[in-house]
């Protein structure tokens, strides 16, 4: 499903490194460049804005990968987020960003001006982000444009909540990455990664729960294939310790 | 006993009754005098008056001009500033001018220059600088409500589209509105954005109605018809 891009690393940068010069729009389309995250074009060069790594895509397109916990709210990305206030029409939920989002008593499945969701505070709520930029506070909504959940909505008591850095929620929600499902074979529980780096998981005993959080921890500080065989050791010294108190 | 007590009131009424005429008449000659006096010296502080001192009767010798208000057949003065009189087709006017030159209050209509300060999703705030062509001292407070933004698919308004922190818009006074703020509206082609920079900080130049740019970018505003004045 969808053409496979070869990705391919080039170098390590730090912000103000000179990528490239590029003066002005090629005429030619296929020499187009496209600049992502982390690289910005001025005065005819291009430049990193942050330390990482740079990328190149088979399509021309340029980015840099780097470690980052601090969220910066987009459109339509998926967050995991904390009711922390009841403001009558709408509620606030924290998910990280320069301001608490808002979501609507509207904005969830079957929701309708008598039927309303009540949410308590410190409630866990997956959403999408519908309007996210810097000026304005971020607005946060459970249904799609057709109105229904897809998956969206409070999450169950009962579960356990950590942050990750962002390239971490990234990585797992990548559908190519076996991590998880590795992970899967070992244990059971369910799993909510929020693109904020907020993660929620639910298994049937604290033990479980607690290696899930330490299993996907390794992640931030080594690399998938590292990390699936360090796996099983954490999680065995976890269970263990569980055990024995 | 009633009787003398109906004559002492009697009396205390007459002796009010005269004591204010007497007043009145004080008042006016101090008018007078200071309205003839030698051209005024900037520091002084004749003829200042606070917002609730009577100034003189009102009638055919005196008319109540800008600054003052007529109550129970007196004229009182309504802001801090320098009583003065002048005559107007044979009549005398009493006016009171403010101390720091111009000081205009925004009226419900009339056209205000503001600048952005905050964007949400169903209303902008607003800082009002200047007062059809007067600039302000101190900047009044407005907003501009999601329905006033324009005039067609009002619903439909996304306000990050119409308008950014730290534009200069032109806008017309609706209202009164709470105590915090007046309510504005920009629904007319000729309100809108004037100025406004990009987010590299661009000075960026009208290209429809509903857009700008600058050399780097282009970004979406709600733009005014600014029309130039006939000269």
């Amino acid at each position: 499903m969808g053409e496979s891009r070869h990705v391919s690393s080039m170098k390590v940068v730090l912000p103000g490194d000179l990528i490239m010069e590029l003066p002005v729009k090629p005429v030619d389309t296929s020499e187009n460049v496209f600049l992502g995250p982390g690289l910005r074009w001025k005065d005819g060069v291009v430049r990193a804005t942050r330390p990482g790594i740079l990328k190149k895509d088979s399509r021309n397109l340029y980015f840099i990968e780097s470690h980052q916990k601090r969220y910066i709210p987009q459109k339509r990305e998926f967050v995991v987020g904390t009711v922390i206030k009841n403001k009558g029409n709408s509620y606030l939920v924290d998910i990280g960003s320069h301001e608490p989002a808002t979501i609507s008593f509207l904005a969830f499945e079957n929701a309708s001006k008598k039927t309303r969701k009540d949410l308590r505070l410190g409630d866990l709520i997956y959403g999408q982000l519908l309007v996210a930029n810097k000026d304005m506070e971020p607005e946060l909504v459970c249904i799609d444009f057709y109105n229904r959940a897809v998956g969206m909505g409070t999450l169950p008591d009962g579960g356990l909540l950590f942050k990750v850095p962002l390239h971490v929620a990234r990585s797992l929600v990548n559908p190519s990455n076996p991590f998880l499902l590795e992970l899967g074979a070992r244990l059971s529980f369910s799993i909510v990664v929020g693109f904020n780096g907020r993660v929620w998981v639910k298994a049937k005993n604290m033990a479980d729960m607690t290696s899930v959080m330490h299993a996907v921890s390794l992640l931030e500080c080594m690399s998938t294939e590292e990390a699936l065989i360090k796996m099983h050791s954490v999680i065995d010294s976890v269970l263990s310790q569980c055990a024995v108190d | 006993m009633t009787k003398l007590n109906c004559f002492l009131v009697l009396i205390n009424l007459l002796q009010l009754i005269s004591f204010n005429i007497f007043l009145q008449n004080f008042h006016i000659k101090l008018i007078v005098m200071s309205a003839n006096a030698s051209p005024p010296i900037p520091s002084s502080n004749k003829n200042i008056c606070v917002p609730g001192d009577r100034l003189c009767l009102a009638g055919n010798q005196c008319h109540a001009a800008e600054g003052t208000y007529i109550f129970n057949g007196y004229i009182y003065a309504s802001r801090v500033g320098r009583v003065s009189t002048f005559q107007k087709n044979e009549q005398t006017f009493v006016k009171v001018t403010g101390l720091s030159g111009h000081s205009v209050i925004p009226e419900v209509g009339s056209l205000v220059t503001a600048r952005v300060l905050t964007i949400h999703s169903q209303m902008i705030k607003v800082a009002i600088l200047a007062v059809d062509d007067v600039t302000l001292h101190t900047a009044f407070r407005g907003m501009v409500r999601k329905v006033n933004v324009r005039e067609h698919l009002v619903d439909k308004v996304e306000m990050y589209e119409c308008f950014r922190p730290d534009d200069i818009i032109l806008a017309r006074i609706l209202s009164l509105g709470d105590a915090r703020s007046y309510e504005m509206s920009t629904s007319l082609p000729e309100l809108g954005v004037v100025t406004a920079r990009c987010e590299e900080g661009h000075l960026m130049v009208p290209v429809s109605w509903t857009s700008m740019k600058c050399h780097c970018r282009t970004e979406n505003r709600k733009v005014a018809k600014v029309v130039p004045p006939n000269t």
